[in-house]
């Protein structure tokens, strides 16, 4: 665990199916992790607007995640394929409006990959902390 | 105006004329001068007689696609005629891609075009107001009311965009007003960004939180938008589920305009109709060009190119090699 | 009639910049004009003729927050006991952050409501809806033109309580703190048309001083007793009796700029006559139903209002509406009495030029003509009046 934590607001929207239950497992399994991330749970990769993301920086997230199932694995076959083109372009907008790259990201984590999803967050949060709170002017 | 604009002009006219006696359509939609000769305006135009007022010249900017969108045609089941250009082509190719226009009650002529002079850049030149604009050959010749005239070279008034066009011809058509224009060589190109994309992201976040501060939000860019087509249901109003902020400021007006931006990805070839628009004149090809840029460099696509091809949101392809974690 | 030398146009600002915040039409970095405040490194801008926007936003922002409230949470309707401690809680917040407790929910609900303070109340006294701890401090703005001056003037009836109407608290504090300090036009344009509906390029409805740029500087006259306590500042100059005829003849030259392109009389009539009239859908068809037009207007005056809410703590505010937003008319139920394009276009014309003036006795046009010179496709109201006057006379020529 990083000084940081604690310093940055973060949203993590995960998948029902794989990423919510993957964390689910790392909590179970009582894998530290640190608490500065808030999780929003979404059926599928495939629901999440753009705009989700948008907004979650324009009302002050210092950070956001999304985690999906890993490709192939969808609870609908194919939701995450549609999702990570639409994540892939938001990953590259965001620079362009003056938001750090480092602050977004977007991953693949399976139920039962508990440890994974441990070092996703303990990863992205040290990061972001390591930026600080965001100071946006224009989102 | 040269001779191959004047040639398109007639052309245009002659098959207005002709879908009207035809029965073809029950409105043809054009371009015809405004209240004084400096300002195009679209014109619809319902009787054979009214043909006539029709026109062709490099201040036709507006993208009649516009009209052909959900609760625009009146009736709503009129049939349609309707001019593009190479660039509202490719808008209305991306609606008829997504089937959200319907193909059997158009008639679509296509109009070459060589390019759309950028009129705001050439006002601003002038402190009294502009009110005819015309041209011989290479030239323009600018009148204002007060009676100063100038000259000005064509080349240098056009549109940003215009000066770099891809696409001179229309990709959809069931007509052609004029002969077809070479086709431009070589990658797609997008100006007017580098200046922007050099800045830090402390800077780019001041260009845009200046630039974003100034919308008056009255939905201009949405609306004029040819490829925007919820209308009543846009979520950038909506208030049950009231995701976009109301307010006038600079972070709910660039939040609506990415939710614009990102709502129209796939579909949106940059015609600039948003730009042009806007009253405030908001740098928005900032946002969309870029989007594009982004998407060609991503999956090599460009939105509105053929009509069989799928929009690059409603489709995958299980290889996508894309930078998740 | 005093004058005011061209070059002490910044004294003038400096010297009233002291007492109020002071606009002025700038020229910003991308070429547009609009109203800004003055500083001693700022230009006013005379030579474009009209700034992009009116200064209306100054006594009527385009946001507004009227309160902001918390919401604290409680499990009432299975732990009643979870409500007293709630009260007790809000009952310190009142006290420590001066809040006021506007409403509370019945204990079924699970929350309770506090509003934290907002001032109001209704004639001055403290509670929701009075001025109350607004702002304020005067302000001047100066360089707009007789059509931006008369733009407020009429919409000060429908905030003004005229007729027994709501009397809008906030509106009036700004207009009454406002002077406005107008400049005659020097080069009307072809969209102008104020001299149709009675006004004048050198009119002075809603103008405490008029201004008008003659060789060397400007003619000034005081309209209001308010202006007239401004104009006895030294740095106004007596006027030679020359000064007043460069006035006179300026504003003759600029009467001469604007065109009367129709005929008020038989418009309320023709709007009347021709409300259910095809014509309405061949006018509107080329509208795109945004709302440019009304946001640019010197007089539509529309707003809605918003609660936004972010972790339970919430914003109460109003901003600018239009007559083309759908959420304009959209009902309750889900029905929405102006559902198409042609029901919506139909209105603003008919509201600045029959439902106002029969309600408020005034237009809610002024004539500057920006309507036409901003619309994306150039709607223009003039062809518009032109065309529906004649819908009166098409009736009676047939009848």
């Amino acid at each position: 665990m990083t000084d940081s934590s604690g310093n940055v607001k973060i949203i993590a929207i995960v998948c029902n199916w794989c990423s919510y239950a993957g964390a689910d497992g790392a909590g179970t399994a009582r894998l530290k992790q640190p608490y500065d991330f808030r999780v929003m749970r979404v059926p599928c990769t495939g629901r999440v607007d753009p705009l989700l993301a948008l907004k979650a920086f324009e009302k002050g997230a210092d950070g956001v995640l999304i985690s999906g199932c890993h490709p192939g694995d969808c609870h609908y076959s194919e939701g995450n394929y549609y999702a990570r083109r639409k994540f892939e372009l938001l990953k590259r907008m965001l620079p362009h409006l003056g938001i750090e790259p480092e602050r977004y990201t977007y991953t693949w984590v399976s139920a039962s990959e508990a440890a994974r999803w441990q070092q996703v967050v303990t990863n992205f949060v040290t990061k972001v902390g390591e930026l600080g709170p965001r100071q946006g002017g224009a989102l | 105006m040269s001779g191959a604009e004047i040639a398109r002009q007639d052309r245009i006219r002659e098959l207005a004329r002709q879908a009207l006696t035809e029965g073809k359509v029950d409105y043809f939609i054009g371009w015809k001068a405004g209240h004084v000769p400096s300002e195009v305006i679209p014109a619809f135009v319902r009787n054979v007689d009214e043909c006539d007022m029709l026109l062709w010249n490099p201040l036709c900017h507006h993208n009649l696609t516009t009209f052909l969108k959900r609760k625009m045609p009146d009736p709503p089941d009129a049939r349609i005629g309707v001019c593009v250009k190479g660039c509202d082509s490719r808008t209305l190719v991306a609606l008829l891609q997504e089937t959200l226009v319907d193909k059997e009650r158009l008639y679509v002529v296509g109009v070459p075009c060589d390019g759309i002079i950028d009129r705001r850049r050439l006002e601003k030149a002038f402190s009294d107001e502009v009110i005819d604009i015309a041209f011989q050959g290479e030239q323009v010749v600018v009148t204002t009311r007060g009676g100063e005239t100038k000259e000005l070279a064509y080349e240098e008034l056009l549109l940003e965009q215009c000066a770099s066009c891809d696409f001179p011809n229309p990709r959809y058509y069931d007509d052609l007003a004029g002969e077809l224009l070479p086709q431009p060589e070589g990658p797609p190109r997008f100006p007017g960004l580098e200046e922007y994309e050099a800045l830090s992201a402390e800077e780019k976040d001041r260009v845009l939180a200046d630039a974003f501060a100034t919308c008056i939000r009255c939905f201009a860019c949405i609306h004029v938008c040819p490829v925007c087509y919820c209308w009543d249901q846009c979520v950038n109003r909506s208030r049950r589920p009231a995701l976009v902020g109301q307010k006038v400021a600079a972070k709910e007006n660039l939040m609506f305009q990415m939710v614009h931006m990102f709502h129209v990805a796939g579909r949106c070839p940059s015609c600039g109709a948003c730009d042009r628009s806007c009253p405030v004149e908001i740098p928005l090809y900032l946002l969309h060009r870029k989007m594009n840029k982004e998407l060609f460099e991503m999956l090599g696509f460009q939105a509105g190119l053929n009509v069989e091809d799928k929009p690059v949101f409603q489709t995958f392809n299980i290889d996508d090699a894309l930078g998740e974690q | 009639m005093k004058f005011l030398a061209r070059d002490q146009l910044p004294t003038l600002l400096a010297d009233l910049s002291t007492a109020a915040e002071v606009w002025v039409p700038v020229k910003q970095q991308n070429g547009v004009v609009q109203f800004d405040r003055w500083a001693p490194d700022v230009d006013v801008e005379l030579d474009v003729f009209l700034a992009r926007q009116s200064p209306k936003e100054n006594v009527f922002p385009q946001t507004e927050t009227y309160l902001e409230y918390r919401y604290l949470m409680v499990c009432s309707a299975q732990r009643p006991e979870f409500t007293d401690q709630t009260r007790e809680e809000l009952r310190q917040l009142v006290e420590s952050e001066g809040g006021e407790v506007v409403a509370e929910v019945p204990p079924v609900a699970q929350e309770l409501l506090l509003v934290a303070d907002v001032g109001g109340g209704s004639q001055g006294e403290p509670g929701l809806g009075s001025a109350a701890g607004m702002d304020d401090s005067a302000q001047i703005i100066l360089g707009l033109r007789p059509c931006d001056a008369r733009g407020l003037s009429q919409m000060d009836n429908v905030f003004g309580g005229y007729g027994g109407f709501y009397f809008d608290p906030y509106y009036n504090v700004r207009r009454n703190n406002t002077t406005i300090i107008a400049v005659t036009c020097r080069t009307p344009r072809s969209t102008c048309f104020c001299r149709a509906l009675g006004g004048s390029p050198a009119g002075t409805e809603g103008v405490d001083v008029l201004m008008t740029e003659i060789e060397g500087g400007f003619a000034v006259e005081a309209v209001t007793p308010k202006g007239e306590s401004l104009v006895e500042r030294s740095v106004f100059e007596k006027a030679q009796p020359e000064v007043e005829e460069s006035a006179v003849a300026a504003k003759q030259a600029a009467e001469a700029g604007v065109n009367v392109p129709f005929e008020l009389d038989g418009v309320r009539e023709g709007l009347k006559a021709g409300f259910d009239s095809p014509v309405w859908h061949d006018l509107a068809m080329r509208c795109i139903s945004c709302g440019t037009c009304t946001y640019v207007c010197p007089s539509c005056y529309c707003f809605n209002i918003n609660d936004e809410i972010v972790e339970g703590t919430g914003e109460r505010f109003r901003c600018w509406d239009n007559c083309f937003n759908p959420m304009y008319t959209l009902e309750t139920s889900g029905h929405n009495p102006r559902e198409s394009k042609h029901a919506r276009f139909r209105n603003r014309f008919s509201h600045k030029f029959w439902y106002y003036p029969d309600k408020y006795d005034s237009l809610l046009c002024s004539g500057c003509g920006r309507c036409i010179m901003y619309c994306p496709t150039h709607v223009d109201i003039r062809e518009v009046l032109r065309t529906m006057s004649a819908e009166t006379t098409a009736e009676k020529g047939e009848a």
